[in-house]
């Protein structure tokens, strides 16, 4: 399970690698918040539930980052882990689950770099040797 | 805006200025201020009244909407078509200025090329000047997600072939279309009302730190545009009116003189055009011309561009203190995080003066008067 | 992509293919140098295949790579037969 990021001159984007699917939008999920701030620093007290569907898999990657942008602009929680069962239904997917993380603070919480949306942009989810590998751009 | 001030009458407190500016103005992720704090009926009425809103609730005067784009209000906004989602990261963000590339700027006239059209504008050397950068926050961030996701759907059940499907497209009249254009210009509205509400707050900010009176400060709004929308616009084709659909990202209007969009006060000049630069450099105060009306259809540039990725910027400024270098340089900076500092540092961005002389090359722009900055603040 | 030089500031990418118009790109010399190296003219011609667009796609010489359409971007639409893209907006709306 790895991440590793590429950046063009105006946005950051993200290789993922994973053994599982559900592993897959874990390590997006961290990737998300290691551009925003230092994810070690992040705590794991608070939990959230998801609950989310799309129609393909590449859709549900952008949704469910999209999801973790939306919390932290509504809610200010930073995301480290989460907790995931993706299933397939008749017209598509759907992702239920748990994220852990903690409020902002901004005495410990170094902010890094504000993501405004999780984008389509070069968007690519395909089953590899190891499981799954993905690549994804965040708009900044 | 102009004010009436001269930078000798700001220069003793301008960091008071900078200081007061940052602490009115929320910035980086910051929610918005306590006693601004919306609930979702009064963020609808943002949404469908635009800068308006604002001013009816006494932040600002009615003459400043004549400066606006469209009066600081998209007609055909449809509040009822934002989603939920985008209501909710909107409702503490009225009034913010954001992070990135937007910025509020204190400035001063470095030059005047065009001293008729500078005085029409109500410009001298010298003169104070503030400009604000920001836009629709999270709530627009929201609305384009929200309907790139309908449309990636709709184009193909459209028939509509992609090159790439971040391209994704749906017939203005189709109900996609509709909506989306709908949702849109609510969220227009919201960064219009966000502009008015930061430009009662600049203006209080003055009194303020230099102790003045409001027509002692007499920060007027020059004119407020808008660089990333779709809306409709009527244009002489071949001798036959045609509404049009002008989408421009990242460009800017330039209405040339004589355009009934044109506010009276710069009817022989044409419409102002604001082009922002880099936080150590300059910004350029531009008008619209007759040739932008019919080459481009009244459009011209927005800004610089940046040079350096972010990642770049922050590896050249590693062992720097940029707000040192800024300060000898005579720019007073404060800003929520540094990593801002460091993504948006002069050297990130290309030189301004090379794309608005372009622009005023090929006719679609003329230059009126650059503005050095003083003082800034970034989120 | 072929690109022909109009005058000192403008250049103009042909129609080829399906696309619906030109492309018209505002910029020095020495800017095109620049804009060549990462993909906006290819969005420039990109954008000229959306159906309804009228006189051409067009770019500002601050013109860099966005997502779909290119930052700096203009396109008008036909209002009645045209179309509407997010992409054309941007997330920062207005």
């Amino acid at each position: 399970m790895a991440y590793r990021f590429f950046e063009h001159t105006a946005d950051i984007g993200v290789d993922i690698e994973a053994t599982s699917f559900e592993s897959l939008l874990t390590e997006g999920l961290r990737a998300l918040t290691d551009s925003l701030t230092v994810i070690e620093k992040v705590e794991l007290g608070l939990e959230l539930k998801v609950d989310l569907e799309a129609r393909s898999r590449e859709d549900l990657l952008v949704e469910w980052l999209n999801e973790i942008v939306f919390l932290f602009d509504t809610r200010a929680v930073l995301l480290g882990q989460a907790d995931l069962d993706v299933e397939a239904k008749s017209d598509g997917w759907c992702l239920r689950g748990t994220v852990r993380g903690e409020r902002y603070d901004p005495n410990r919480h170094e902010l890094k770099t504000l993501i405004k949306a999780v984008t389509y942009h070069q968007l690519e989810v395909r089953s590899s040797k190891v499981g799954w590998t993905a690549r994804v751009v965040f708009d900044i | 805006m102009r004010s009436g001030l001269s930078r000798t009458d700001i220069q003793p407190r301008l960091r008071d200025l900078v200081t007061r500016l940052y602490q009115n103005i929320p910035t980086g992720i910051g929610k918005g201020r306590t006693d601004l704090r919306l609930n979702r009926q009064e963020l609808s009425r943002v949404l469908g009244r635009g800068a308006a809103w604002a001013v009816e609730k006494g932040m600002g005067v009615s003459e400043d909407l004549e400066y606006l784009e469209e009066n600081g209000c998209l007609e055909g906004a449809r509040p009822d078509l934002v989603s939920d989602k985008a209501y909710q990261r909107g409702r503490n963000q009225l009034g913010t200025l954001g992070s990135g590339n937007h910025f509020a700027e204190i400035q001063y006239v470095a030059e005047i090329y065009d001293p008729t059209a500078a005085t029409a504008l109500g410009l001298f050397s010298d003169q104070v000047t503030l400009t604000l950068h920001s836009g629709s926050r999270g709530l627009g961030h929201q609305v384009c997600s929200d309907h790139i996701r309908i449309m990636v759907e709709a184009a193909a059940r459209y028939g509509i072939e992609l090159p790439d499907r971040q391209l994704c497209c749906a017939p203005i009249q189709s109900p996609e279309g509709r909506d989306y254009l709908g949702a849109m210009s609510a969220a227009a509205n919201f960064a219009f009302a966000n502009r008015q509400v930061m430009t009662h707050w600049a203006r209080e900010s003055f009194m303020q730190a230099l102790h003045l009176g409001p027509s002692q400060a007499n920060l007027e709004v020059v004119y407020d545009v808008c660089h990333n929308i779709a809306k409709f616009e009527t244009f002489e084709i071949d001798g036959r009116h045609r509404r049009l659909c002008i989408h421009r990202k990242g460009a800017t209007r330039a209405y040339p003189p004589f355009h009934p969009e044109t506010p009276e006060r710069y009817r022989e000049v044409g419409q102002p055009v604001l082009i922002p630069g880099d936080m150590g450099r300059y910004s350029y105060v531009l008008v619209g011309t007759e040739r932008a009306y019919s080459e481009t259809f009244g459009s011209t540039c927005h800004g610089a561009g940046r040079r350096l990725s972010r990642k770049q910027a922050k590896k050249q400024t590693r062992g720097r203190s940029l707000l040192d270098e800024l300060e000898r340089e005579g720019v007073v900076v404060m800003a929520a995080g540094m990593a801002t500092v460091a993504e948006e540092m002069p050297e990130a961005y290309k030189d301004v003066a090379a794309v608005v002389d372009v622009v005023e090359g090929a006719g679609i722009s003329r230059k009126v008067a650059q503005l050095k900055p003083i003082g800034v603040i970034k989120g | 992509m072929r690109i022909e030089q109009i005058d000192e500031f403008r250049w103009r990418i042909p129609r080829q293919g399906k696309m619906q118009v030109e492309g018209l790109v505002f910029a020095s010399a020495e800017m095109m140098k620049e804009i060549g190296q990462d993909h906006s003219l290819q969005q420039v011609s990109n954008v000229a295949h959306l159906p309804g667009i009228i006189g051409a796609s067009m770019a500002m010489p601050d013109i860099h790579w966005g997502y779909g359409f290119p930052i700096g971007g203009v396109a008008a639409m036909d209002g009645k037969k045209g179309v509407v893209s997010p992409g054309g907006v941007g997330y920062d709306i207005n």
